[in-house]
């Protein structure tokens, strides 16, 4: 297709890779400075000179020294495994996203389909790590973890599947490129968000049903500083803490670039054929992804923590039946225009 | 259903006006001070750091007085006749060599009340807060201008001064005592073991007793004793030992009558009933014993115009005085409260008779403590079973 596919293949598959850590780095320093700047501070301004944009670096290099402890009763191999299978789940998901027009890890027919089923992967790590530390709370983090990913997997099917009826297609790059142009309404470009009244609530429904999947504010419960001292992650330190930090950075990432694909064009540029191409299409993909990755942090500088009762209550009570009622309205909608 | 409606939205519009108000403040300007690179400006009375203009300081010591945390410490030399020191800024003389003057600023907790009595406003808060340190020994600032040395001769000039002034004073000390003694060769003010002032303090007995009987506060009547408060002349009580502020003729003085049992102190209150002209005191003698105080009520009887009173019959035992001041104030119409018998040891007040609350003995009914812990030979708790613990 491209120059990039002529690439050897590991140079080829590594490419998300690249994206993922130079995003994290980017994500974890913009993370504080948006708490900052919320909260009329300023955040890290003191390495690297320009707003301390070195943090994130200073942040890796400090967790690089940090002692790798194992606790002496946890299942050695689930604790070492756990951040990587976490990480390596993160990452598998990636293969479909397509970045750009010219660049996509794995086109494949069933993309989405895929990627819901190996982010499931995401739960079994997390339980694992729990259940390796040998820790109660470590175990009460997974188990609220699996419960939580279990029950928020079923609104983000879906909503995803109300997108796929109106798209027509599981595959990913398939779903972009229908998205292209200027038409609806002579002006607004054609993403699926503006096609279909229903597709809006969707969209509601698969926001807040990310948030629950990445674990972020409001919907943080598996790793609740106050409550389970970190959850899953209490036992763990040092490089294996930031593989679960990478991975859940990962997830947000991965989550919001899927928002972006389904309901916001992925690739296309707002204007149309101005500023479009390989290049910029990536740019615009990123940037897609970064708003929603914005609106997260707004979201968990904002909200205070869901009960775990009242998490459940969200989830069966009330996004289930919505998106249910919801999917059979898009198809009434898709079957009558 | 409607409900339920109106609580979703609810739900929407307190949530997106809650992140209306973050994203005003994100985009709203910041309250941080970065600080080392910048500072804010003090205000003009910030309290900070103190400083002494020692040329001013004329060595009042009101400063170090004034700190509630004794955090200054100032030695003053007397400085010679002859010598001028010189004058403040604001006209003060000069009259002492500040030897020492030392200001703790690790103690220091900048309230500031050492500052306004400065007669010559030499000590002030300057706007300086930078200066925090490793080790507190440089906490302390030392504003002293005079070298060791020269503290050394000031400090020996002093003393010969001293000197010479002590030998004058002693001697004409002296002189006025030799005319002093020859007047009242007479009249000799005091008994030999009797107890002046302080109840049960025996002055000038060897192993000073001090104790404190009939100290009886708060009492029905108001029986405020301090019995033994005698200036005792032989034969004559004229101290006013167990001033009552009680209503004449009425005044009830509860010497406690204690009995100690461990851990619970018991008084049985008796009643002494003042009758104008014949009070009657009933002093508790409280014995220390260690888990058992007895006290044993001694009567006194006073007969106006003839009170028998022993005001501190000292036995003056080198190390062990055993005082028995019983305080009568025997005049009509002011019935007097009761002191108890003092047994006290040189030191320590063994029995404070007449306590109204009833305390046998300033510590005297404590027992050893006893021991609670028990020791189950051969039975120790059981220990879980690990195995059943873990995975």
């Amino acid at each position: 297709m491209t120059w990039l596919e002529s690439l050897p293949l590991a140079v080829f598959v590594m490419i998300p890779l690249v994206i993922i850590l130079i995003y994290a780095l980017f994500a974890i320093w913009m993370e504080r400075k948006v708490a900052g700047f919320i909260q009329d501070r300023l955040g890290p301004m003191r390495v690297g000179g320009w707003h301390g944009w070195a943090q994130s670096f200073a942040d890796l290099l400090k967790l690089i020294q940090k002692e790798d402890i194992i606790p002496a009763e946890a299942s050695k191999f689930l604790f070492r495994f756990a951040p990587f299978l976490m990480f390596a789940a993160s990452y598998a998901a990636f293969a479909v996203i397509p970045f750009s027009s010219a660049y996509m890890g794995s086109n494949i027919d069933i993309g989405v389909f895929y990627l819901l089923a190996i982010t499931s992967l995401l739960t079994i790590s997390v339980i694992m790590a729990g259940w390796a530390s040998n820790n109660k709370w470590s175990l009460l983090g997974a188990m609220r973890t699996a419960a939580q990913m279990v029950s928020y997997e079923v609104p983000t099917i879906m909503a995803v599947l109300s997108v796929i009826i109106v798209a027509g297609s599981l595959n990913l790059m398939t779903v972009t490129e229908m998205q292209s142009g200027n038409d609806t309404l002579g002006f607004l470009p054609n993403w699926l968000i503006f096609q279909n009244p229903f597709l809006l609530v969707a969209f509601v429904i698969f926001f807040i049903s990310i948030l629950a999947e990445s674990h972020r504010v409001p919907f943080d419960l598996p790793e609740s500083e106050s409550e389970l001292v970190a959850g899953f992650q209490t036992e763990y330190s040092g490089m294996r803490w930031a593989m679960f930090m990478l991975a859940e950075y990962a997830d947000m990432l991965l989550l919001s670039l899927l928002g972006a694909v389904l309901f916001f064009g992925g690739w296309n540029s707002p204007f149309g054929g101005f500023m479009d191409g390989p290049i910029w299409g990536f740019f615009w993909f990123m940037f897609k992804g970064m708003i929603l990755v914005f609106v997260m942090m707004w979201i968990r500088w904002t909200l205070p923590r869901y009960r775990v009762d009242q998490l459940m209550y969200l989830c069966w009570s009330i996004l289930i039946p919505l998106s249910f009622i919801n999917f059979v309205l898009i198809a009434l909608w898709e079957m009558l225009f | 259903m409607v409900h339920s409606f109106k609580q979703g939205w609810q739900t929407l519009k307190s949530i997106f006006t809650g992140m209306g108000i973050t994203i005003r403040h994100f985009f709203g300007p910041s309250v941080t001070l970065q600080y080392p690179d910048e500072r804010d400006v003090l205000p003009k009375l910030a309290r900070s750091k103190l400083f002494v203009n020692i040329d001013d300081c004329i060595g009042c010591n009101l400063c170090a007085r004034a700190c509630p945390v004794n955090c200054i410490d100032i030695e003053t030399v007397k400085a010679g006749a002859d010598v001028d020191l010189g004058k403040t800024s604001n006209g003060s003389q000069k009259r002492l060599w500040i030897s020492r003057f030392v200001i703790d600023m690790a103690k220091c907790m900048y309230c500031d009340l050492c500052t306004y009595p400065c007669p010559t406003d030499c000590i002030y808060m300057v706007q300086e807060y930078e200066y925090s340190d490793f080790n507190r020994d440089n906490l302390v600032y030392k504003f002293s201008n005079l070298t060791p040395e020269k503290i050394a001769e000031v400090k020996e000039t002093a003393r010969i001064e001293a000197e010479e002034a002590e030998k004058k004073k002693a001697e004409e000390a002296a002189a006025k005592a030799a005319r002093a003694s020859k007047a009242s060769d007479s009249r000799p003010s005091s008994v030999p073991g009797a107890a002046r002032g302080i109840p049960g303090s025996a002055k000038g007995i060897p192993g000073k007793a001090k104790g404190i009987p009939g100290a009886s506060k708060g009492v029905p009547g108001k029986a405020q004793g301090i019995p033994g408060a005698a200036k005792s002349i032989p034969g004559k009580a004229k101290g006013i030992p167990g001033a009552a502020k009680g209503v004449p003729g009425k005044a009830k003085s509860i010497p406690g009558t204690a009995k100690g049992v461990p851990g619970a102190a018991k008084s049985v209150p008796t009643a002494a009933k003042g009758v104008p002209g014949k009070a009657k005191g009933v002093p508790g003698a409280a014995k220390g014993v260690p888990g058992k105080a007895k006290s044993v009520p001694t009567a006194a009887k006073n007969v106006p115009g003839k009170a028998k009173s022993i005001p501190g019959t000292a036995k003056g035992v080198p190390g062990k005085a055993k005082s028995v001041p019983t305080s009568a104030k025997s005049v009509p119409g002011k019935a007097k409260s009761v002191p108890g018998t003092a047994k006290s040891v040189p030191g320590k007040a063994k029995g404070v008779p007449g306590k109204a609350k009833g305390v046998p003995g300033g510590g005297a009914a404590k027992v050893p403590g006893k021991s609670t812990a028990k020791q189950v030979p051969g039975k120790k708790p059981p220990k879980e079973n690990k195995d059943n613990n873990t995975d």
